[in-house]
């Protein structure tokens, strides 16, 4: 494991190095595989990269279908850091590079290298726009919103996971309306919280869950849009001090792993969380004696998302234009629809949030149809500028709040010691 | 027997034990994993006990990644690499020890030191090196690499040193060639040496991830490793069903362990007895 975080580390560096000495070189592109130099009606070959759950696997036959005149060689990668530091090599070191890729998340921090990719704007993007969460389309642009990276596949909106049978006994809102008329803000959550927890004894996440979910409210987060540092300004203290109250009022489950937690939530002793839409896989697994007894409501405070992907095509396919067509066939509302209904993955396209077959009545959740509220989250996220930091940034915030729920250790001294260390960090 | 005696092997062989147990509970854990359903990976307290879903875990796998397909491909990759690595590194680990010629020893030294250069930071330079010669997507970027490593040379070379050097003077009056002195002479004193050089580049070579990972992306050509990542998803995964491939991923592992080790052992016992 250290070796990973340390090869990722060593090949971001390469990469950087190797992206800077080779930006002036932007001689003739690197052909792919395949039919070369294809004219008129032969067939194109297209290679695309993407991970497992991505995309649906039928949407991708039903591509081939639709595109006779493309080969459509799709490669299922590894998924996560692994695909990521695949693509990274292949950007930096050139070679035999897929046409379409898709991109997680962090397809943020490739806008910086966005001369890799194929702007979608020029083969005809705007025309589409409307179509998408435009939240969720402003992560692949760049800050003038001239160049367009990615398409978006799905979102994964942070909604709230509630016991119903405990949040009845304790007399507080128990259904999806009561709880978002009811619970607007944090402040209202807590009190939740505290009655639930008086009168059944059970808690929410951990201090470093609660965290989390707060800052993903915020529309600012670590660094602003020119890569300044601001985690140490009123936006990030505002979610620390919420998740600090949250666990002095001992309304949190204590700092553990996820063995420990996945227990606690089987056994009830965790009474709500904030999780994203994908938790329900792992949630009907790990908590098999609580089927039927959970609820999902609109997160109190607002949503946040965590995770969902995008397509784009590198600047070094030939064929820019059906790269286009595929990525737009593959993104398209009706085959986004396809991928929910097989793997759970809420699509970008709110035109079919209403659609009748986006029902998705869960036995898990009482016979709720999760749909609804997922897409009422949707259409809510705010997302703030992200930065190749974060991720220190956030490990150092999330250790100090270990240690104050761990060694009880004075909130306003631990924030001190992760600022300091995060800007030692930074000055390097 | 004396209390005394009897007492310290007790103690000593309660701390083997202890050892044992320790270095063995993740692979047991393993086979338990990958034979019960998943919820019971997140169970607390965990359970410790085997289950009944091994063929069901087992199809999971089978439908959902190719197998066997990566099975042979990472066999082919291992048995190729492993051979070339063996010939390569003991010839030249052997040229070092025995034969005197201008820059030796700066060579040798040379070589020493790109063992201190970590791995991954040659990385995207072999990338390119590897773009430029027209080899990524094939077995041969794959192999090429790994064909002679500064740690096998030396390795050899060490054990290399201890052969006589009046057995190679004879042997040359019988009228060796110097490949024949490698070839007779060398490589059957060497052989407890290549047994574990064989053990821990096939080991290495069917556990390596990350440049297979970067080379390859035709995924009929994926070795097992990667292939096993293929039954995860982003955010969730069948665990049961991971620990399933994994398993089966590493039984040609301790089947190949079992037959190299006995070499070793009787390498060791046939040097033993000659000297």
């Amino acid at each position: 494991m250290k070796f990973k975080a340390y090869s990722s580390a060593l090949l971001a560096l390469c990469f950087i190095l190797v992206m800077t000495a080779c930006s002036s070189n932007s001689g003739p592109t690197q052909g792919t595989n395949g039919s070369d130099g294809s004219k008129g009606n032969e067939k194109v070959t297209l290679k695309m990269w993407y991970w497992n759950g991505a995309i649906s696997d039928s949407t991708i036959e039903a591509a081939k279908a639709k595109f006779p005149n493309i080969t459509l060689q799709a490669e299922k990668l590894p998924s996560g850091d692994d695909y990521l530091t695949k693509l990274r090599t292949t950007l930096a070191g050139g070679g035999t590079g897929p046409d379409i890729v898709a991109m997680d998340a962090w397809i943020s921090s490739m806008i910086t290298y966005k001369d890799k990719f194929v702007n979608l704007y020029d083969q005809g993007a705007h025309d589409i726009e409307s179509k998408y969460l435009d939240w969720k389309w402003k992560m692949a642009t760049d800050a003038e919103n001239k160049y367009l990276i990615g398409l978006p596949i799905d979102v994964a909106p942070v909604v709230l996971y509630y016991r119903t049978d405990l949040f009845q006994q304790a007399g507080v809102p128990s259904t999806p309306e009561a709880i978002r008329n009811e619970v607007k803000t944090y402040e209202d959550y807590l009190s939740l919280l505290k009655k639930v927890n008086e009168a059944t004894g059970t808690k929410t996440g951990t201090i470093a869950d609660v965290f989390g979910f707060l800052l993903g409210q915020s529309p600012e987060k670590f660094f602003d849009k020119d890569g300044n540092y601001i985690g140490d300004q009123a936006a990030v203290k505002k979610a620390w001090d919420g998740a600090v109250k949250a666990f002095q009022e001992g309304l949190t489950f204590q700092t553990s792993n996820d063995t420990e937690k996945n227990a606690a939530i089987n056994g009830g002793k965790i009474s709500s969380f904030a999780g994203a839409s994908w938790v329900v896989g792992d949630l009907t697994s790990a908590a098999p004696d609580t089927k039927g007894k959970w609820g999902i409501a609109y997160p109190p405070g607002g949503p946040g998302n965590q995770g969902g992907s995008f397509f784009g095509a590198l600047k070094s396919t030939k064929y820019p234009k059906e790269a286009y067509e595929v990525i737009q066939f593959l993104t398209s509302p009706e085959n986004l629809l396809t991928a929910y209904k097989e793997f759970g993955n809420y699509p970008s396209t709110p035109e079919i949030y209403d659609n009748p077959e986006m029902e998705n009545k869960n036995d898990f959740f009482g016979g709720q149809d999760l749909s609804v509220v997922y897409g009422e989250a949707a259409k809510d996220v705010i997302i703030a500028p992200t930065n190749p930091q974060d991720d220190m940034v956030a490990n150092s915030l999330i250790d100090s709040l270990k240690e104050v729920d761990g060694v009880k250790k004075d909130p306003e001294q631990a924030w001190k010691e992760a600022q300091a260390k995060i800007k030692r960090q930074l000055s390097r | 027997m004396n209390v005394e005696i009897l007492s310290k092997k007790v103690f000593f062989h309660a701390v083997l034990l202890l050892g044992v147990v320790i270095s063995i509970f993740p692979f047991y854990w393993l086979v338990v994993m990958a034979t019960n359903e998943t919820s019971a990976m997140f169970a607390f307290p965990p359970k410790l006990t085997f289950g009944s879903y091994f063929v069901e875990n087992f199809n999971n796998v089978m439908q959902n990644m190719n197998f066997f397909r990566a099975l042979l491909n990472t066999v082919f990759v291992a048995v190729v690499s492993t051979t070339l690595q063996l010939f390569f590194n003991s010839l030249t680990g052997f040229t070092f020890a025995k034969f005197k010629f201008p820059g030796s020893k700066v060579l040798f030294f040379i070589l020493i030191g790109t063992m201190m250069i970590p791995g991954q930071m040659v990385l995207v330079p072999q990338f390119i090196i590897m773009k430029n010669l027209g080899l990524l997507g094939s077995y041969i970027a794959l192999i090429l690499p790994s064909i002679a490593t500064a740690f096998g040379i030396f390795w050899i070379r060490q054990y290399a040193l201890a052969i006589y050097d009046d057995l190679l003077e004879a042997a040359r009056i019988d009228g060796c060639n110097k490949f024949g002195l490698y070839w007779h002479v060398a490589l059957p004193v060497l052989r407890p040496a290549l047994a574990f050089l064989a053990i821990t580049t096939f080991m290495g070579v069917w556990e390596d991830y990350l440049w297979p990972l970067i080379v390859l992306t035709d995924t009929s050509k994926f070795t097992l490793m990667l292939a096993l990542q293929q039954l995860k998803t982003v955010h969730t995964a069948d665990y049961s069903m991971v620990m399933t491939g994994t398993l089966l991923s590493t039984i040609p592992l301790i089947v190949f362990f079992l037959i190299v080790s006995r070499q070793f052992i009787a390498g060791i016992m046939e040097g033993a007895v000659k000297s």
